[in-house]
């Protein structure tokens, strides 16, 4: 065993060591909460190390092979690297931030909530450094099924059903994904991910669709959940949202995605098949979806509503925008899921400071909030600015790209969703940041305004959303080396 | 001529047990007599096995003669796996009922029911070793009157009507049986399978109708007498200990028998190439597939018992193995040696479980689960580690039985619907797993009264019963690479010498 496969087994292992600690070590509270914190630092420390001893190279780790091509088994290139930085930085991210947030919140399932969460990282760390598409699956599995039986410990009755929902959604995802992976296998005798995909030069036309469909379909189904739930007043705790819709389903459906796209089926594969089917039909799909979420978050009168439908929103508007860097400009296609996965997390570490102190103080108004809460309202609205593209971020990078290619390919109804999304957006945006700045009437109580003080200068809230704020905004000026970055 | 040997100690071990148990039968002698016989029958299957998959069949047939009838066999890959699978349920199964029978019969009842279930197992050794109608028929009913011997026991009203009607249907599918085999005889003058085989092949010009008549005379038997599932149905509820056995005995022995049968006469009598080519079948085997896989799936999700979702889940397996039957190919048949595997040591674990269940519980209710996980940890988590072979986790059985059936279903043709199917199926099957997971994890805060005390004795036997099926169910995924390797080496020896 080489040293850089030695420190891949150990990346594999670390997250799973930490979900072990905090599950046998739950009485112990000094210990969990030294430990947990620890632990991502010292997984940062093995990536350092394992991308000194990378150099440029794929290093593997084989777990069981039972048929030849059909195995189990661990890999890390230049590109997972970047995945498992960011899924580090989530990490260490939230495990400050939560710790600090269910100790105010004073939720008695703060230990069940941090199972949910190390269980949720070191499934999300496996999929990333899967070999190959019976690993992704096997993981996908584990996280869907086990990320659903913690969810349901923390929602209310009347919310089970969506996560039943939504569970049943996934569940489709990955059976289409399982056929489509025994079609990979028959098609192309292999399910390993490898440069330029794995498809034979001459696959007939009816196979290529057969395979894209069956990739694509599930993914569709799952994007659709918004519409599912019309009419449907949403009242999830944001940090189970972001942990079970943003962490478990967003980022590993996005990332499986981009890895099935460039390492199986190739990108010059891909938008040979999509440009044949009609990009079009794909289009109007985000665009209907883009608009009922659109819709919906702006008619909510609910606070976790309107986000839980911007969560998917801007979930869409992603996939759209991924789609179209895979179909027209090859480089930059992971630039969308880094600035999608860093945005969304600003936007939700502000909005669950707000909800903390909604569910604490005695005045639940959102009005004014802006006068009590100054730093999380500015915050906000940088990750509103940030995902409209009008401040120096990494939005502005995608929204640019993006923009160039929509302009120069005349893509009427790409530019259509895309203006759609400003739109949207800006509505939002403003609503919200009339609601924080104007003060209502009645002033805040003096126990209202220590309570937001303490919320706002607290060190592990407020500290970590600024550090994501900070990576947001250091983008646009290490933009050559970004570029570089995330080129393929 | 060891591996002659060891057959013909492998053929009638069983059968002298059996009289050594009539003979001893002091306290619980003839339980050790009868588990030792089936131990050692196992390991002398396992000491066998590596000579049969490298000569693919060992034969010892003489010429026709009273002697050479009771003297011949023909082991070979087909059979084998067979017999090493039966009988290891066969172990587990007298393990686990071992304190139910011990309180439910008396020194001279445990002394029969010992030596019939060694009967019985001699008639299912004899079954998958003989190569001749007139022995396979003998045997047929050796393992019959081993059936309506052990459910006489019981001292049950209800009981004994259910096995009285199944004795009727079974004597009338024996004459069938009977019927078929001497028209067989009369038309090629032969009574050796592999000899009436080739003969059916020479000859091309076979009345058609006479083929097909005979086709489906033979089917309607073999159903009647090796899936009758009504008598599951009937006895479902029923907490009659000998009951359960029955069930078990009707549910997996006897079905795995009759998949034997099926494939046997299928492959080596009919022939592929008559069935599939001339008659082309497939269509309508797979459109009966399909039935039963969407039938079972929509019943399977309304169930709240575990006994009756078992039985669902047996008939969605054997939905699928049908289905690889129609398809034909390599892939297919690993298909079925893997939903095989997934019927035999999955579904028999749900199923005992659930009897426990019913007998320690008096239900086996899904949302009285969490009863047994207060009580016995260790009861339960076999069938929490279960969760990913229901669920049809990569690497489980049931992941490279779907795997496999669906590598072969990608065509097409009208085979393509069997990936719906198993859509429909897996989504059932992860459905049975989350209500599975929310059932551990339910607290009930009344204590249950119905709930009947252990002894350490019992415990022992249950616990040993439940680690003994799931380590071998976990064997089976780790050494995937080896069960792949057979189920290949199976389907193969199907297909390279079916006719």
């Amino acid at each position: 065993m080489t040293q850089a496969q030695f420190l891949l087994f150990l990346i594999s292992v670390i997250p799973i060591a930490n979900y072990m600690i905090l599950s046998l070590c739950s009485d112990s509270e000094k210990l969990v909460n030294i430990l947990s914190k620890f632990l991502p630092i010292l997984f940062f420390l093995h990536l350092i190390g394992l991308s000194n001893s990378l150099n440029n190279n794929e290093v593997y780790i084989g777990i069981i092979e039972t048929v030849r091509g059909i195995s189990l088994g661990y890999m890390v290139n230049n590109i997972t690297l970047k995945f498992l930085f960011l899924l580090n930085f989530i990490w260490i991210i939230f495990v400050f931030y939560s710790h600090r947030f269910l100790s105010i919140e004073d939720n008695k399932l703060i230990n069940q909530f941090k199972l949910f969460f190390a269980i949720a990282i070191a499934l999300l760390n496996l999929i990333i450094i899967a070999q190959n598409l019976l690993t992704t699956l096997f993981f996908y599995n584990c996280l869907v099924l086990l990320c659903h039986f913690f969810a349901i410990k923390f929602l209310h009755k009347k919310e089970t059903k969506y996560s039943y929902l939504f569970t049943f959604l996934l569940y489709l995802e990955s059976l289409l994904f399982f056929l489509a992976i025994v079609a990979t296998y028959k098609f192309s005798g292999r399910i390993d991910f490898l440069d330029n995909g794995v498809l034979p030069d001459h696959l007939s036309k009816t196979k290529l669709f057969i395979l894209v469909a069956l990739y694509l379909g599930g993914l569709f189904l799952s994007m659709a959940l918004p519409s599912y739930l019309i009419q449907r007043n949403v009242n999830l705790n944001p940090l189970i949202i972001y942990v079970l819709f943003f962490l478990s389903y967003a980022f590993s459906s996005l990332y499986i995605f981009i890895k099935i796209l460039v390492f199986i089926l190739g990108l010059d594969y891909f938008s040979q098949a999509i440009q044949t089917i009609g990009f079009k039909y794909f289009e109007f799909i985000f665009f209907v979806n883009l608009l009922i979420s659109g819709v919906l978050m702006l008619i909510s009168k609910n606070l976790k509503s309107a986000f839980f439908y911007l969560f998917f929103n801007q979930f869409t508007f992603s996939l759209f925008a991924i789609f179209t860097f895979a179909i027209f400009n090859e480089s930059k296609l992971y630039l969308s899921l880094f600035s999608f996965l860093l945005s969304v997390t600003l936007v939700f570490l502000c909005l669950s400071n707000i909800i903390l102190y909604l569910e604490k103080a005695e005045d639940k108004s959102f009005k004014g909030l802006f006068h009590e809460l100054k730093i999380t309202s500015i915050l906000l609205l940088f990750a509103f600015l940030n995902l409209i593209g009008l401040v120096p971020s990494i939005g502005v990078l995608e929204k640019f790209f993006l923009l160039k290619i929509l302009l120069k390919k005349k893509l009427l109804l790409g530019g259509l969703i895309f203006l759609t999304n400003t739109t949207i957006l800006i509505l939002f945006t403003c609503r919200l940041a009339f609601l924080l700045v104007y003060k209502s009437e009645s002033p805040k109580s003096e126990a209202d305004s220590q309570l937001a003080k303490a919320i706002d200068f607290d060190s592990s809230l407020i500290l970590t959303a600024l550090i994501t704020a900070i990576v947001i905004f250091l983008a646009i000026i290490f933009y050559p080396l970004i570029t570089n970055f995330f080129s393929i | 001529m060891n591996s002659i040997s060891n057959i013909y100690l492998i053929i009638f071990l069983p059968l002298f047990s059996s009289l050594l148990c009539q003979l001893i039968g002091k306290k619980s002698l003839p339980f050790w007599i009868a588990l030792t016989s089936a131990i050692a029958l196992f390991f002398l299957i396992l000491k066998v096995f590596p000579d049969v998959l490298i000569y693919e069949k060992i034969a010892n047939d003489f010429e026709l003669s009273p002697l050479s009838i009771a003297l011949e066999f023909r082991l070979d890959v087909l059979g084998i796996v067979f017999l090493l699978l039966l009988t290891f349920l066969k172990i587990v199964i007298l393990f686990y009922y071992r304190s139910d029978i011990e309180s439910l019969l008396d020194q001279k009842g445990r002394k029969v029911f010992y030596s019939v279930y060694l009967l019985h197992l001699f008639a299912l050794v004899g079954i998958f070793t003989t190569n001749n109608l007139l022995n396979l028929f003998l045997f047929f009913e050796i393992y019959s009157f081993a059936f309506f011997a052990t459910s006489s026991i019981s001292k049950n009203l209800k009981i004994s009507k259910l096995t009285f009607r199944y004795f009727c249907l079974n004597a009338a599918s024996s004459l069938i049986i009977l019927f078929c085999f001497l028209a067989i005889y009369l038309s090629f003058g032969e009574i050796n399978f592999n000899k009436i085989g080739e003969a059916f092949a020479m000859t091309p010009n076979l009345n058609s109708w006479f083929i097909y008549a005979f086709f489906i005379l033979l089917t309607i038997a073999f159903v009647i007498k090796f899936f009758p599932f009504w008598l599951y149905f009937e006895n479902l509820k029923s907490i009659n200990l000998v009951s359960n056995y029955i069930s078990i005995d009707s549910l997996f022995i006897k079905t795995n028998v009759g998949i034997f049968i099926l494939l046997k006469f299928l492959y080596f009598f009919f022939g592929s190439n008559l069935l599939f080519t001339r008659f082309d079948f497939a269509p309508l085997l797979i459109f009966i597939s399909l039935i039963l896989i969407f039938y079972s799936a929509i019943k399977l999700y309304q169930q709240r018992h575990l006994k009756s979702i078992t039985v669902y889940l047996c008939l969605n397996n054997l939905g699928f193995i049908l289905a690889c039957l129609a398809l034909q190919t390599i892939e297919s048949l690993q298909a079925l040696f893997f939903y095989l595997l997934n019927f035999s040591l999955v579904n028999l674990l749900l199923f005992i479980f659930a009897t426990f269940l019913k007998r320690n519980f008096k239900t086996s209710s899904l949302s009285k689960i969490w009863l047994i996980k207060q009580n016995h940890f260790l009861l339960v988590l076999p069938i929490k580690l279960l969760i990913f072979f229901i669920a049809a986790f990569p690497l489980t059985t049931l992941f490279f039985a779907n795997w496999y059936l669906a590598y072969a279903s990608f065509t097409l043709n009208f085979a393509a619907f069997l990936l719906v199917g198993l859509i429909v199926s897996n989504f059932v099957h992860v459905t049975l797993a989350i209500r599975l997971i929310a059932a551990f994890f339910k607290r009930g805060s009344q204590p249950f009264e119905g709930m009947t005390i252990l002894k350490t004795r019992e415990y022992s036997f249950y616990l040993a019963s439940f680690w003994f099926l799931i380590a071998t169910i976990y064997l089976a995924s780790i050494a995937s690479n080896l069960t792949s390797s057979l189920s290949l080496r199976f389907a193969t020896f199907l297909l390279s010498n079916s006719i």
